[in-house]
């Protein structure tokens, strides 16, 4: 047999009983065929998988045979399972960043993941302005978040008491290299103008959208993050003259989180 | 429950639970403090302050040192990263207060930033005598050479202190893959001119790399002491880049450098210009 998992209720904590169990028992059809399996909370949201028969094959090709009482192909099998996996990359969040470091304006797309969404992972491309330089420039990032809690703040609210992470940013230009050119002796300056690597801490708050009122967006979030580059703590660590506050760089960003 | 309810201060749960809404709450005081949290890129080239500063600095010492025979100036260089010891040079030379201006060969920056260019000009700015930064190789790095024009202006620059020619030169050359003009000769061709014609009874050359060291475009050290020989009564060079206080003569003709050290070596050097056409170099320890 084919099955699905049917998301039937995303329901903040304290409304996760009385929602979860409503389209369950209300549909006779439901309770005939489908039963509640599991129920996995991430975050403040609780998933309420069940398992419920369904005419497009997707998941298990052993459980297809019996359905369909015939055997599905080898290429149906391999199609299926490569477009599990591009599924499962699908990114389900986009961000927009002012200043942190990596561009006057940073926009780009990632993933929420883990038991309870606690990590992240984003791809961001930044612009910066040319200011007092020659030309306006790019910045791409890498930025790997780990959120340890989420604390529920009234009824659509979530706060995030800590996010911390490291990004790696790339600028682009001819004046920034990754390696020394080759005209340098080996080791000339020892550090690479063009890759950054940062560390921050900051703190999120998060509108988990009512259900009825969704229309892009599962949930929108309200993030900054203090952070610091290789760079710059460097030279705060070897000198008394330069004081914590002078290398903190600030990031205000939102987070629209689709699925 | 009528009241308010009152807390035990016994309870030792409750005294950490108060604890925490503060601990949470320090990075919104961080976001109280001001606006200079906000940076776009460490290679943004922006940065407070004040802007063209040699040319600033250059119209205080040719306004005091005008008509003046002798001179006494300092010179530092390489002081990149190393902004404690800069704080105590520039404490020493306050302390002095012998010193008509100060001379900085080159390498504010370590890695080019616009951040370390206002932190160092962030220590220099409390020296007392008026100072003129010459760029060095570090200083070229990213956006560096950029922010340099912009912070202090152009690479290359004279200006005259009494009878007094003082001539700043970018050599670098390595920095750029040799591909623009370092050293300018044409820009020192038209200052030969002038200043031959300008009365001028010595000249003093300060750069950041001599002759023969990795930096300078070594192709041409022998026009360049070509060049410097046409101006009017050549004292000597100032150099940096090695980070070793020492004095050479590269080209073994006669014209000697002074090297001033880096700030780590808590060196800088003191010159005196005598109203008799003679010199005197200190080495000062700070």
């Amino acid at each position: 047999m084919r099955w699905k998992w049917w998301i039937i209720s995303l329901a903040l904590l304290g409304q996760t009983t009385t929602m979860a169990a409503r389209p369950v028992s209300k549909s006779p059809q439901a309770t005939a065929t489908a039963e509640v399996r599991d129920t996995v909370v991430r975050g403040d949201t609780v998933f309420v998988y069940v398992h419920e028969p369904l005419p497009v094959p997707l998941d298990s090709a052993a459980a297809a045979e019996g359905a369909a009482g015939r055997k599905i192909s080898r290429y149906e099998r391999r199609t299926q399972r490569y477009q599990r996996f591009w599924h499962n990359l699908t990114p389900n969040q986009f961000t927009v960043q002012y200043a942190g470091s990596i561009g006057l304006l940073s926009t780009g797309f990632g993933w929420h993941y883990g038991r309870h969404d606690n990590f992240e992972t984003d791809i961001l491309v930044g612009f910066l302005p040319r200011y007092n330089s020659e030309e306006a420039k790019m910045t791409l990032t890498l930025k790997q978040r780990f959120v340890p809690w989420h604390t529920r703040l009234g009824r659509d609210w979530t706060f995030c008491p800590l996010t911390t992470g490291i990004f790696v940013n790339s600028i682009f230009g001819e004046d920034f290299w990754a390696n020394e050119p080759s005209r340098y002796p080996d080791r000339y300056y020892g550090f690479s103008t063009k890759i950054r690597l940062n560390v921050f801490l900051g703190q999120s708050f998060r509108y988990n959208i009512p259900g009825n009122k969704r229309r892009h967006a599962k949930a929108l979030a309200f993030y900054y993050e203090l952070s610091s580059c290789d760079l710059y703590i460097v030279s705060a660590f070897t000198n008394r003259e330069i004081r914590f506050k002078d290398i903190l760089s600030l990031a205000l960003g939102l987070k629209f989180e689709i699925f | 429950m009528k009241g308010k309810r009152k807390i035990s201060p016994n309870f030792a749960g409750m005294k950490t639970l108060r604890l925490l809404p503060p601990l949470l709450c320090w990075p919104l005081l961080y976001l109280l403090c001001g606006c200079d949290l906000i940076e776009y890129h460490p290679y943004d080239s922006r940065f407070d302050g004040e802007t063209g500063l040699n040319a600033k600095n250059i119209l205080l010492i040719e306004e005091q040192c005008a008509d003046r025979d002798s001179l006494r100036f300092a010179v530092i260089s390489d002081t990149q990263r190393w902004y404690d010891e800069t704080r105590r040079a520039v404490n020493c030379i306050n302390a002095r207060g012998d010193i008509d201006f100060v001379i900085h060969l080159g390498d504010m920056s370590d890695f080019g930033l616009a951040k370390e260019f206002e932190w160092m000009q962030h220590e220099l700015s409390r020296l007392n005598p008026p100072c003129v930064c010459l760029i060095g190789n570090h200083d070229c790095l990213g956006t560096g050479s950029d922010v340099y024009r912009c912070l202090y202006g152009e690479p290359n620059f004279t200006f005259d202190a009494g009878n007094t020619h003082f001539v700043c030169l970018n050599t670098n050359a390595f920095e750029y893959d040799y591909s623009i003009a370092i050293p300018d000769f044409h820009f020192l061709r038209t200052d030969i001119e002038t200043t031959q014609s300008s009365g001028a009874q010595r000249t003093v050359v300060a750069m950041h790399a001599a002759p023969g060291t990795d930096q300078f475009n070594n192709n041409v050290e022998d026009v360049f002491h070509e060049y410097l020989r046409h101006y009017p009564g050549l004292q000597f060079c100032l150099c940096g880049h090695t980070h070793k206080t020492t004095d050479f003569e590269p080209l073994g003709d006669g014209l000697l450098y002074h090297e001033c050290g880096c700030a780590k070596g808590r060196q800088f050097l003191v010159f005196t210009l005598k109203a008799n056409g003679t010199y005197e170099m200190e080495v000062v320890d700070y």
